[in-house]
């Protein structure tokens, strides 16, 4: 219980850059991060720019931090190949060991993590991806090559932390679902899962928390849902309407309802058109389960059928346009 | 996209008891089994056409030499290919073999790809430059087997020992030549420093001083009957030779630690 509470994954004022500029200039850097993280799925939304790419590497032990430090249960994965035996990643460029075939890399990895080598087939066909057992490393596409990485990664023995970069997208793994199942079972085990991605659904998806990376700093943390992401004080719901039959209400009338509302800060709307998806309804506010039951009231009370409501979710544009403000006003 | 047949998708993935899986930790991977991976990755990186064609033109190139010496004058022309062939062919063969072993990157980099699994990065690399050494040893040896061949004639003299003396000799120059290109592979962002290396081999290599016999190519010259750095005798070079070999190649492996 005391090793789920405390802290796997340290970031200790990290200072760290990429190579993977042009001419191996720095596309990111990180300024000094604090980040200490216990078990759970834990998300930085950001994109490479942002230093995610600097994140990834220093944190799997791929390179050394340029200050400060990174340390896995107390340990800097960078210098110790005993915490690096307990942390899987998934590196934006694979790098995988050089084989003849997709199967006998397999082996030189369990070989390497001192794990028998007949059971290859238990790391790869759980994915879908038996059907690479035997072509040659070099002609996976960078999304096959990454599905392989990942599947060596998600099947670490005991592990500690896994730090993937971007897992459910450029991956080729068919059925995700196994993925997300996955990622969301191994907390349960004591691990820390760092999921580094520049989509806030993916973010969303995963997540017990989620940090926003801009610019080389963590400016902000939300929870899981993602309600935070754009406004610090709340977030935005979207409800499908169902076509409305002729001379019955529509969405103008629950849009005026909802104007009214004490708990919507916003409202838009969009009408469809013949043929078009049904009719939505955005509301703003900070309360997003009052602005649910708002939409609820309304749409009786103008009498819509509502067929769903749900979160939306941000780009993450909207996600910096908003980090960018609280800093800006953090700064005044 | 993806190239998995979809069929072998749903066959796999709805077999019961195929879940993913965490096995419990296993103890990490020796010293030793960590040493033959990274022998294993070097050999895997020299399997190819890259390496292939190397070989190749190093045979071929020894050969044409030979051929050049023997027609400017039978006499002495199995020394002067021999000459030729390991102050040029030998250190240009093996710096190439040493590239390709670390993947035209920073040797501490290619260490990384075995290393990541939970295996110290230093054997990693030391069993990458045994491989590299290895190899360097072979095909140095067969480029100067064939340049001796391409050289002799009847005025020359027996080859036998010509042969037997070209290839230990090549074949100690080689490891020399493979540790130190692997510690200039540990220098710079994409391994730079073994071309500094092979820069400081070329300018300083054939000093008869101190220089000399810190570098492989001097006690090549002495081992071929040239010149001897510091008076040594030639045991003593093929000494020193095998010596630098092991040296530079654990301070490579050393430079590429945790």
């Amino acid at each position: 219980m005391t090793q789920a509470l405390s802290p796997v994954l340290v970031l200790d004022r990290l200072h760290a850059r990429d190579f993977d500029g042009p001419k191996r200039r720095a596309r990111g850097r990180l300024h000094g991060i604090d980040l200490s993280l216990t078990a759970g799925v834990h998300v930085v939304l950001g994109a490479p720019e942002d230093g995610t790419l600097a994140l990834t590497e220093t944190v799997s032990g791929a390179r050394r931090p340029l200050r400060g430090r990174v340390l896995v249960r107390g340990r800097e994965p960078s210098r110790s190949s005993a915490i690096r035996a307990r942390i899987g990643a998934l590196t934006p460029m694979p790098e995988l060991p050089p084989a003849a075939t997709v199967a006998e890399l397999v082996r030189i990895a369990l070989r390497a993590r001192g794990e028998r080598d007949d059971r290859f087939d238990a790391i790869l066909d759980p994915y879908g991806l038996s059907g690479l057992h035997a072509r040659a490393p070099a002609s996976l596409s960078h999304a096959e090559a990454r599905a392989v990485e990942l599947a060596l990664a998600l099947s670490t023995p005991a592990p500690v932390l896994l730090v993937l970069h971007e897992p459910l997208a450029e991956v080729a793994i068919a059925h995700l679902g196994v993925v997300r199942e996955r990622i969301a079972e191994l907390p349960r085990m004591g691990t820390c899962v760092l999921v580094v991605t520049s989509s806030p659904a993916d973010a969303r998806a995963l997540a017990d928390r989620i940090y926003v990376l801009s610019h080389g700093v963590l400016v902000r943390a939300a929870e899981g849902n993602g309600s935070g992401l754009v406004s610090a004080h709340g977030g935005e719901l979207c409800a499908w309407l169902r076509d409305p039959e002729a001379g019955s209400p529509g969405v103008r009338e629950l849009a005026a309802a909802l104007a009214d509302r004490r708990e919507i800060a916003a409202v838009s709307w969009d009408e469809g058109q013949a043929g078009a998806p049904a009719a939505t309804v955005r509301v703003r506010g900070a309360d997003l389960d009052a602005c649910a039951v708002a939409l609820a009231d309304a749409a009786v009370q103008a009498g819509v059928i509502v067929d769903a409501i749900a979160c939306t979710v941000p780009a993450l544009t909207q996600v910096r346009a908003a980090s960018d403000l609280a800093m800006r006003s953090l700064r005044k | 996209m993806t190239s998995v047949p979809p069929e072998a998708l749903h066959e796999r993935i709805t077999q019961p008891g195929r879940g993913p899986v965490s096995m419990p930790a296993s103890r990490p991977a020796r010293p030793l089994t960590a040493f033959v991976l990274g022998v294993r990755l070097g050999r895997r990186q020299l399997v190819g056409r890259a390496a292939a064609r190397m070989a190749v033109v190093a045979v071929a190139l020894g050969i044409t030499e030979a051929l050049i010496e023997r027609w400017a004058g039978k006499a002495g022309a199995v020394d002067r290919a021999l000459d030729g062939t390991f102050h040029l062919l030998v250190p240009l063969l093996t710096l190439g073999i040493v590239s390709q072993v670390c993947g035209r990157t920073n040797l501490r980099d290619m260490t990384w790809r075995a290393a990541r699994f939970g295996i110290a990065r230093r054997d990693v690399a030391l069993g990458l430059l045994a491989s590299a050494a290895l190899a360097a040893a072979l095909l140095s040896a067969l480029t100067a087997v064939a340049a001796v061949l391409a050289a002799s004639s009847a005025a020359t003299g027996p080859m036998g020992r010509d042969v037997f003396q070209s290839v230990w000799i090549a074949a100690v120059t080689a490891s020399a030549y493979a540790g130190w290109f692997g510690l200039g592979s540990t220098f710079f962002a994409r391994g730079g420093g073994r071309w500094v290396a092979l820069l400081i081999d070329f300018v300083l290599g054939s000093s008869t001083g101190l220089a000399g016999v810190l570098l492989p190519r001097a006690n090549a010259t002495n081992l071929l009957g040239g010149a001897a750095p510091l008076g040594l005798g030639q045991p003593a070079s093929a000494g020193v030779l095998v010596f630098l070999a092991l040296f530079f190649g654990v301070l490579a492996a050393v430079r590429c630690r945790d």
